[in-house]
């Protein structure tokens, strides 16, 4: 960074911190209810107490596992969805209308359809987190998978004339994509 | 054209036939799942008895209120701080740390603030919709052809001359995509905020359907949601087509 650009830096982190003096001004002169609006200098204790007792420590776990598995499992079932049917031009015409027509559905929605089937639990909400981000993995596996160069494929073709067990078409996808 | 069309719904033909098959064939009991058959009844039903259509006003109101504020909001804040350079980077800490907060995790300050209701709804969608307007205008502004800007200091326009006759013109297919991305984003927000916790519009229905232990209702309101999401943007996309020709919509994230 130049000079110039750690000047900025530094003066925008100043306004961040003059809007957080403001904050604590308001609540201070209780302009507005405590009860709805804390000050800052409460809500960092209150912050401090929370990852003191292990209380928030374990929840940002949960969520981070939630969000890791859930990532996780999108990312598998969108890679291999989307290559089946980004490499097969009768999968692309058969199967890609409906996920069209999924994918603008809220996912929230999902939720009370998961907790019927589900209940309650952990793998309710990793299929609702995994629904929710398979989109830009399967999309863009099928649109990679779609846009392998065609000369590509027909080199595989002609290897498999010579050596039979020789080169997948799944390996030049992937590194193209 | 048309039998790629076709070919697109056999797909979804055959497994609802083949799914209604099996719950008719093994008297299907469950808490989740109906035969298709009992959701288009039951779908019917509720549109016939008015509710669900009086949910998606709900539900639909709340969003576009929403978008409107928070897109508005965001809309003037991107192409203020698109126009000057030093506002954008003085404020860059403030608006950075503000961002990454999901608008859901908003929710139980909305509540305590504002109570059940429109008022509610319209803040979360309104701030969730904020970002994607004052980021794509923000974006829009900075990089319009440093020509058009010229032209407008040789013409003398004044500041707001400016904006309404050159920036605003020379932006509108990034902020039109921006409004796009916004109103699924709106759409989305405001049927959790329902689920969640706000009794009203579609994502209180579908809620108030599987404790019922309604399956068939249930599985009619996520039909009718994905139809509801699905109608707004195609025709956002169909519109922004219109008004900005078939170019405008060549790059989406498809």
């Amino acid at each position: 960074m130049t000079y110039a650009a750690v000047l900025w830096r530094t003066a925008s982190i100043a306004i961040a911190v003059a809007f957080v003096a403001i904050w604590q001004l308001v609540a201070d002169f209780r302009l507005v209810s405590p009860a709805f609006l804390p000050s800052p200098l409460r809500t960092w204790a209150s912050l401090v107490r929370g990852f003191g007792s292990g209380d928030l420590a374990t929840k940002f776990g949960g969520t981070c596992e939630h969000m890791f598995f859930g990532w996780l499992a999108a990312s598998v079932v969108g890679v291999a969805l989307g290559a089946a049917i980004g490499s097969s031009d009768r999968m692309r015409t058969y199967v890609a209308p409906s996920l069209d027509f999924i994918r603008p559905l809220p996912v929230s929605a999902l939720i009370p359809v998961a907790i019927a089937l589900f209940g309650l639990t952990k793998g309710m909400a990793l299929a609702v987190i995994a629904f929710g981000s398979i989109w830009p993995m399967l999309l863009a596996t099928v649109h990679g998978f779609a846009a392998v160069e065609p000369r590509f494929v027909r080199v595989i073709a002609m290897s498999r004339h010579e050596s039979p067990a020789y080169g997948s078409q799944d390996r030049i996808a992937l590194g193209g994509t | 054209m048309n039998t790629s069309r076709v070919k697109g719904v056999l797909l979804p033909a055959i497994a609802l036939l083949a799914f209604e098959g099996w719950a008719q064939f093994s008297h299907l009991q469950s808490d989740a799942l109906a035969p298709p058959s009992a959701i288009i009844i039951a779908l019917l039903k509720a549109i016939g008895d008015g509710t669900l259509l009086g949910a998606t006003v709900d539900t639909l109101a709340a969003a576009f209120g929403g978008l409107a504020a928070g897109g508005g909001a965001g809309l003037l804040v991107g192409v203020v701080l698109g126009m000057a350079r030093p506002a954008d980077r003085l404020l860059e800490v403030t608006l950075e740390c503000l961002r990454p907060i999901p608008p859901i995790a908003l929710l139980p300050i909305a509540l305590i603030a504002l109570g059940f209701g429109y008022r509610m709804e319209i803040c979360v969608v309104a701030f969730a919709c904020f970002w994607p307007l004052m980021v794509l205008s923000r974006t829009a502004v900075r990089s319009i052809e440093p020509g058009l800007i010229e032209v407008s200091r040789v013409l003398e326009l004044s500041y707001l001359a400016k904006i309404f006759k050159v920036v605003l013109p020379a932006s509108l297919p990034t902020i039109f995509l921006a409004f796009r991305l916004a109103a699924g984003v709106a759409l989305v927000v405001s049927v959790t905020v329902e689920i969640t916790i706000n009794p009203m519009g579609l994502g209180a229905g579908i809620m108030a359907a599987q404790q019922a232990l309604r399956p068939d209702l249930m599985l009619a309101y996520l039909v009718w949601i994905g139809v509801v999401g699905y109608a707004l943007n195609d025709g956002l996309f169909v519109a922004q087509r219109l008004f900005f020709g078939p170019n405008s919509t060549r790059a989406r994230q498809k």
